[in-house]
């Protein structure tokens, strides 16, 4: 989406400064445009209106200023570093589209392995210390144990992210 | 030219404005996409030597 508010910037400053149109249709323009390039690379219709209505909701912020990606993809100029600006500004930006992903990546590993560790040591147990129990129980037992290290540790996972969102909201 | 051909005549001239401003957008776009892909680069490679 933030580069998708940055072409709405680039679209609408080209149709104000260089087509000479009022401020008001030129942004207008832009999304008309971002519409018909969404639909040229293979959004369905109802898709990208939905899209440029989620947009255009975002392109405004609360006391009415234009967004960020919005206003520095206005004020581009040929062979900058305006679209780099944009993701420097985000870089601790956990709402942004991606950070929720990232996060994911990074800690698959450890969720994995983990669940898989302690699927392992609960399979060992009980074929140790419980060595009368069927095959089929051993098993349960050891995917329920990974299951049980799984989705507390994704669930802490999303916790943190949520705070980090709302620590972003209060700063 | 009636009102028929001048409204065609408009609408043609909408489409291709509307194309220029894409192509435009586009190339910004893939310019300033590849200037980020070049400073990553650069970045990994610094942090690399």
């Amino acid at each position: 989406m933030t580069i998708q508010l940055y072409l709405v910037g680039v679209m609408w400053q080209f149709y104000e400064k260089q087509q000479q149109m009022p401020p008001e249709i030129a942004r207008e323009k832009a999304f008309l445009t971002l519409h018909s390039m969404m639909i040229s690379d293979g959004a369905k219709p109802k898709r990208a209106d939905k899209q440029i209505a989620f947009i255009k909701e975002m392109s405004k912020l609360k006391d009415g200023d234009e967004a960020l990606a919005i206003h520095i993809g206005y004020e581009s100029k040929p062979d900058d570093e305006s679209l780099s600006e944009v993701f420097d500004h985000y870089i601790d930006e956990p709402r942004v589209s991606g950070a929720l992903w990232r996060s994911y990546d990074r800690g698959k590993k450890i969720i994995l392995l983990g669940g898989l560790f302690v699927g392992v040591v609960a399979v060992w147990f009980v074929t140790i210390f419980i060595p009368e129990s069927s095959e089929l129980t051993i098993l349960a037992t050891g995917l329920v144990a990974a299951c049980l290290f799984i989705l507390p540790t994704f669930l802490i996972g999303l916790l943190i992210y949520r705070n980090k969102v709302k620590q972003g909201e209060r700063s | 030219m009636d009102n028929k051909q001048i409204n065609q005549a408009k609408s043609e001239d909408e489409t291709d404005l509307l194309n220029h401003c894409v192509q435009y957008a586009k190339v910004i776009l893939n310019e300033q996409l590849a200037r980020i892909k070049s400073e990553n680069m650069t970045l990994r490679l610094n942090l690399n030597s």
